[in-house]
């Protein structure tokens, strides 16, 4: 085991005597300097300040001590027995529950040599082996014996552990720490037992070498071990995994700790059962607990609610003094008994709401390996897909309670920095399968520091603001990639109701509410709603300033190109130019390709076509498959309405073929009817490959809700059905089409189908 | 394939732009702002701020020395504080005539008969070059009883030391009633009645009709625009003194302006410069008092609204409607009468026989054109008019498109910088602007000449033109985006919406190149003698002279006079709307 490093109030005190002591001498000699031989009222003055001093320091320390005294602790539920010496089997104290695990060792007893109780450092073991043992009693008429192999703190060695047994059956102990001789010591106990039927219970087992050499038993004696986890590895012995107390348990066990600690009647309150929770349901936390509930007479609801409060408040967040804080994180046994790194990484942990991979977690704590082999041997976190850890669900709020106690607020803050960091760097990459992973964290991480439960909440510091915006953007990117507007809307609200303090509070508060209202601005176009698009989008333009504007405006100019407004489309998208950077290659071929579809819709081709090409160039240039296909998309249109039909034959090859590669069937289905549309309309009509790329437009379009392309896409493939010699099916579709035309409100396509029609 | 038949209907497909934010750039257009502000800037920022923090500099040195406040002691010393006094008693008591006198009679003379040519007629004034005023009351004050009405008629001697000041303030108030006039009765006719039918559906007296639904919405924002114009032009009595006061009392009408030009004889002196700060102090000081006034309780009425059945109901009382608008007519009408009787006499005739007697004949205006001094004035103040009006349209326009809707920035402190560069007085420049101009070449030349002109008329075309263009539709500015590719096709399709503003430029510009007599006398030369120094030379021997100075005129007065009553509209509204919104 490694000898953890000394405390932190060690070293600080060392410190403190060292240069207390060099600055006396100074000031010692300096005074005596100044006094010369004869001591006047200046050195009784200095002698009486330091004397005064003393004496405070004295008594607080001596204040101290007896807060730290007020801490009475509840009596362990197997007494204390003499260190390192067998015992006679002492009997439980306010043991509780577990009627399955004890009657589980009963029965293995009878069959087995050696039966082991394992699980967590502090979850029970010990007292539920004692009950059992005690439970026993009758079968074993040749005595009990009860040995801690815990002595002083320490583990014992297995010579001193045969030393003991040895002793106590009047055996010789080993004569050296060999193998041999220990195993000699081994076999001479096992003939010294003979036939006798003796149980023998040990308690505190840390490792399979320390009983080794007592197994196996002698025939009609047993062994009965409670132990850390690792006994399960010996042979031949039957081994039951010890959990938490459930519920009911738990709740008595409390309930027995307040009635025993001077509280007659204890009501039961709902709130106990979080309470145990919070917990997780450690029984000597419990116990602890539920002892100053009874002693004090706090209330349950109270302190449920402070408790709550320390766990569930953002990181940043100060929260008021909860008394039964240190009760709890200084009473958790398994966690006292963990290395230095390991506590740390094991609160740190909690700062993640979710598993977090290995990177993640040395972004928490360097070199984090070994620690956290450490817990998960010790049952602190468990594993989750994709080679993941999170700190155990059971022990999640009692995590937080050590991360608010142990942790100063700094440490705490710059650990969540890190993370955040860590997070907001792996996101921006946008590795998909990481995304799908992990998008559950990152969203929890990003919409959960608002809604803390206390009233006000401070302000995000700025060390943590600028990665949580960063983390925000990148999740928000992939849902949109993915489409998933509900999440992307929730993330963004989130974003709008967070506090963000500091001090460029104005330069900040407006860039995240500028980014965030021009994100829903584009769910709300996306859903179908261009003037609540364009409500939200001009407020984005006015909070984003001058430098930030190009994107919102961008923006806004699409979705007043989807009411119809086309000039003030036009204006906008324009105005979005001019304010993008040069080097801004992708934003500029953005705006060009909303100004071409401006063009288009205003019916000026040539105008439309200069933006698809600048577009269509830019896009390439920096690498952007599916803009270049929309681009190539509608240069079809503009060239095709110039005369260029070769030219547009080409372009609607080229968006076909891209689309072949990208998934984005929203922008297949348009360069499909377009390409469908200038096929049939070529002279003389090529009906047949038109009606193919028409059909496969249709059945991308099948599952989505009838919009003015679907009814120009009927239109059009009535047009090729036409040109089959299908005079029929052409009417239907015509049909079909002015139906779906008139319902999405485009007359332009509804007249013409009306026009087919009537011909 | 039928080509009703081929029409393709396709799918557009736009993408949002999303994700992290993108830094672009802050004034796209810095570009196209600096090269449409460059002119209007160079030359206010060579002609006029130099000039002025010069002056500042100036007022503070000695020989690049800083001598602390010795300067202002010097200009202070005899009878500064008398000079600083009268100027602020002119910039108080005239503007407060004036606005009274043109309210009273814009009451008075609305819907009665005649208003038109009552209206006429005092409105005429303001179209006379001040040196023509100036003539046509020495001519009425003469102190020869013989001679001058108003001598005759009073017994008292007008052109003396004691009443000098009274003669030259009834002259200015004579020539700038008219303007106080048809601002109020544009103010009157914007009065929208219904509120006064509230006021009194409420129960308001007579005095709260008055307060409530007449002063606080629209008139004390008409007196403070009045006021504030006129105590403005009460720095050009400069014209008006030089030409009216005899050399003796001169002393006893000194202002601010003559003092300046005096003491600094057209170079940069200490004492001037420390008196032109201290009198561009007070004209900034009441520049902000007269805009802290001017804001209104609520927006006035916009224009082109139809709410025309407006003030019907608002009248003056009938016996002052009946009398006071004719008797003012005769009473305005009488210095014209003496100034082209005067002229109408032969020379000799003139200068010994009262304006009443003595036989008709152009006999003066013949020997006027004789010399052909007076015809090349003429051609030159017609030429520089012309020339200046122009530039300064081109000028202002670039500038004022550019500040209403390409928004550089700073577009808000321009606006200050331009407001402050339109009311500073001309004496104050004088000295740093020959100082520039000696440095171009271009002092005592037409050209030099020209730009002082366009520098002073550009802050006030540029306010005027920003604001016409400011009021265009925004759908109208958006067709003409969208049509014009470049700036320059984008202004010329807006121009077209401005033009009653631009008139009212033009008219404004071209009246006060033509009516000049300041810049003339500071920055002319021998071989730019305008208009109004040639007749300013002519007045040194004002009697003898005085049937040739009436004709020269009655002569230089024509143009302007039919210039501003033929676009009074015009320019009422640009004055009113532009200047001082």
């Amino acid at each position: 085991m490694t000898r953890e490093p000394a405390p932190r109030w060690q070293r600080v005190s060392a410190a403190a005597v060292v240069i207390g002591s060099l600055s006396g001498g100074v000031a010692t000699d300096l005074i005596a300097d100044a006094v010369g031989s004869n001591l006047g009222p200046v050195t009784w003055l200095v002698a009486g300040g330091l004397a005064a001093v003393a004496g405070i320091v004295l008594l607080a320390l001596e204040f101290r001590k007896r807060r730290a005294a007020e801490w009475e602790e509840p009596p362990p539920p197997v007494p204390r027995q003499r260190a390192g010496v067998p015992t006679d089997l002492p009997y439980t104290y306010g043991f509780a529950g577990r009627d399955a695990d004890v009657d589980w060792v009963r029965e293995a007893l009878e069959t087995e040599h050696a039966v082991a109780l394992v699980g967590r450092r502090g979850v029970g073991t010990s007292a539920c082996a004692v009950q059992a043992a005690n439970m026993v009693r009758d079968r074993f008429p040749d005595g009990q014996m009860y040995l801690d192999l815990r002595a002083y703190g320490r583990p014992m060695r297995p010579r001193q552990v045969l030393s003991a047994v040895a002793r106590k059956l009047g055996a010789r102990p080993p004569r050296s720490p060999r193998a041999a001789d220990l195993a000699a010591t081994g076999a001479e106990l096992r003939a010294r037992l003979g036939e006798r039927k003796v149980l023998l219970v040990l308690d505190n087992v840390a490792d399979p070498l320390q009983v080794r050499h007592l197994l196996p038993p002698a025939p009609q004696a047993r062994l009965l071990m409670a132990g850390a986890p690792s006994l399960s590895t010996v042979d031949g012995v039957a081994v039951r995994w010890l959990g938490e107390p459930d519920r009911t348990d738990a709740l008595k066990l409390l309930a027995d700790a307040r009635t025993a600690a001077g509280r007659r009647t204890a009501p039961t309150e709902p709130s106990t059962k979080d309470l145990v929770e919070l917990c997780g349901r450690q029984p000597h936390a419990i116990r602890a607990l539920g002892q100053q509930i009874g002693h004090r007479g706090w209330r349950a609801e109270e302190v449920l609610t402070a408790l709550r409060h320390v766990v569930a408040a953002p990181v940043h967040q100060k929260v008021p003094h909860a008394e039964a804080l240190p009760l709890l994180a200084e009473r958790d046994i398994a966690y006292r008994a963990l290395s230095g790194p390991a506590r740390r990484l094991f609160r740190l942990l909690s700062l993640a709401p979710g598993p977090l991979d290995r990177p993640a977690i040395a972004a928490l704590r360097r070199h984090p390996e070994q620690a956290l082999d450490e817990l998960a041997n010790g049952g602190f976190v468990s594993a989750a897909e994709g080679g993941r850890y999170e700190v155990r669900p059971l022990l999640s709020g009692y995590a937080r309670l050590h991360l608010r106690h142990d942790e100063p607020a700094r440490r705490r803050l710059w650990a969540y920095a890190r993370l955040m960091r860590h997070l907001a760097r792996q996101a921006e990459r946008q590795d998909p399968d990481w995304l799908v992973l992990h998008h559950d964290l990152l969203r929890a991480l990003v919409t959960s520091s608002p809604d803390g439960p206390a009233t006000v909440v401070e302000p995000l510091p700025r060390r943590v603001r600028r990665w949580w915006f960063r983390l925000a953007v990148a999740l928000c990117a992939w849902y949109a990639e993915q489409d998933r507007t509900d999440e992307w809307e929730q993330v963004c609200h989130a974003a709008l109701g967070t506090r963000l303090g500091g001090d460029r509070i104005g330069g900040d508060r407006s860039l995240v509410a500028g980014w965030a209202h021009n994100e829903l601005g584009v769910i709300r176009r996306r859903r179908g709603d261009p003037h609540g698009a364009a409500a939200v989008l001009t407020l984005a333009v006015t909070e984003r300033g001058r430098r930030g504007q190009a994107q919102a405006r961008t923006n806004l100019g699409l979705a007043l190109l989807d009411q119809g407004e086309v000039d003030a489309a036009i204006e906008h998208l324009h105005r979005a130019r001019e304010h993008r950077a040069p080097g801004d290659r992708a934003g500029q071929a953005l705006t060009h390709l909303g100004l071409g579809a401006a063009y288009l819709a205003r019916g000026e081709p040539t105008k439309a076509r200069h933006h698809l090409v600048q577009a269509a160039n830019a896009f390439e240039a920096a690498g952007d498959r599916r803009g270049y296909a929309a681009a190539l998309t509608n240069l079809v249109l503009a060239q095709w309405r110039l005369g260029e039909h070769l030219d547009a034959a080409h372009a609607w090859a080229a968006a076909l073929e891209v689309y072949e590669l990208i998934d984005d069937p929203g922008g297949r289905a348009a360069a499909l009817l377009n390409a469908g549309a200038a096929l049939v309309n070529t002279d003389p009509p090529r009906g047949e490959p038109a009606r193919e790329l028409l059909t496969e437009a249709l059945r991308l379009r099948a599952d989505r809700r009838p919009d003015a392309a679907l009814g120009r896409t009927l239109l059009h493939l009535g047009d090729a059905e036409l040109a089959v010699d299908h005079p029929t099916r052409a009417r239907e579709r015509w049909q079909e089409a002015a139906d779906v035309c008139e319902e999405a409100g485009d007359e332009e396509g509804a007249a013409e189908a009306n026009h087919r029609l009537t011909d | 394939m039928s080509p009703e038949r081929g029409v393709l209907l396709g799918e557009t497909v736009v993408i949002d732009d999303v994700g992290p934010a993108r830094r672009g750039r802050a004034y796209p257009t810095i570009g196209t702002t600096t090269a449409l502000l460059l002119p209007a800037a160079l030359l206010l920022g060579g002609l006029v701020l130099w000039p002025v923090l010069r002056t500042g500099h100036a007022s503070v040195t000695a020989e690049g020395d800083f001598v602390g406040l010795e300067h202002f002691r010097t200009a202070l010393a005899d009878d500064g504080w008398s000079v600083l006094g009268r100027t602020l008693l002119w910039a108080m008591v005239v503007p407060t005539v004036v606005t009274a006198l043109g309210f009273v009679l814009a009451a008075a003379s609305r819907r009665s008969s005649g208003g038109r040519i009552v209206t006429l007629i005092l409105v005429a004034p303001i179209a006379l070059p001040l040196v023509v005023t100036g003539v046509t009351f020495r001519l009425l004050y003469d102190p020869d009883p013989e001679r001058g009405t108003a001598t005759w008629l009073t017994g008292a001697l007008w052109l003396g030391p004691e009443l000098i000041t009274i003669a030259l303030m009834s002259a200015f108030v004579w020539a700038w009633v008219g303007l106080a006039v048809l601002v109020f009765r544009a103010a009157f006719d914007a009065l929208p009645l219904a509120l006064a039918d509230a006021v009194r559906a409420y129960g308001g007296t007579r005095l709260d009709v008055f307060r409530d639904a007449r002063w606080r919405p629209l008139l004390r924002r008409t007196v403070a625009i009045v006021f504030a114009l006129v105590a403005l032009a009460t720095s050009r009595t400069f014209d008006l003194i030089l030409v009216m006061a005899p050399g003796s009392v001169i002393d006893e009408a000194m202002v601010a302006p003559v003092r300046v030009w005096q003491t600094s004889s057209g170079t940069v002196t200490g004492p001037s410069a420390a008196l032109g700060v201290l009198w561009l102090a007070v004209v900034l000081l009441g520049m902000l008092a007269a805009a802290l006034w001017t804001r209104q309780a609520w927006p006035p009425p916009a224009p082109g609204a139809p709410v025309r059945e407006t003030g019907s109901e608002w009248r003056a009382p009938r016996l002052v409607r009946r009398l006071l608008p004719p008797a003012a007519a005769v009473w305005w009408a009488i210095p014209f009468v003496v100034l082209v009787a005067t002229s109408l006499h032969a020379p000799r005739d003139a200068a010994t026989r009262g304006w009443w007697t003595g036989p008709i004949g152009l006999a003066s205006y013949r020997e006027l054109f004789e010399g052909g001094g007076l015809t090349r004035s003429l051609a030159l103040t017609a030429a520089l008019a012309a020339v200046v009006t122009v530039t300064v349209l081109v000028v202002a326009l670039l500038a004022a498109y550019a500040l209403a809707w390409v928004s550089p920035p700073g577009a808000q402190a321009a606006g200050v910088v331009l407001l402050g560069a339109a009311v500073v007085p001309v004496q104050v420049l004088a000295g740093p602007v020959t100082e520039v101009l000696d440095r171009a070449g271009l002092a005592g030349t037409f050209v030099g000449l020209a730009l002082v002109h366009v520098a002073l008329g550009v802050p006030f075309a540029v306010l005027v033109l920003r604001n016409a263009l400011a009021d265009v539709p925004l759908a109208r500015v958006r067709r003409a985006r969208l049509a014009g590719r470049r700036e320059w096709s984008v202004l010329a399709r807006l121009a077209p919406a401005t033009v009653p503003a631009v008139v009212a430029v033009c008219v404004l510009e071209f009246v006060q190149v033509w009516n000049d007599f300041v810049v003339g006398l500071h920055f002319g030369g021998p071989d730019a003698v305008p208009l109004g120094l040639a007749l300013y030379g002519q007045t040194r021997q004002f009697v003898s002279n005085s049937g040739l100075v009436a004709a020269g005129s009655v002569v230089a007065s024509v143009l302007p006079l039919l210039l501003v009553i033929a676009f009074r509209r015009q320019v009422v509204g640009g004055l009113v709307s532009g200047a001082l919104r």
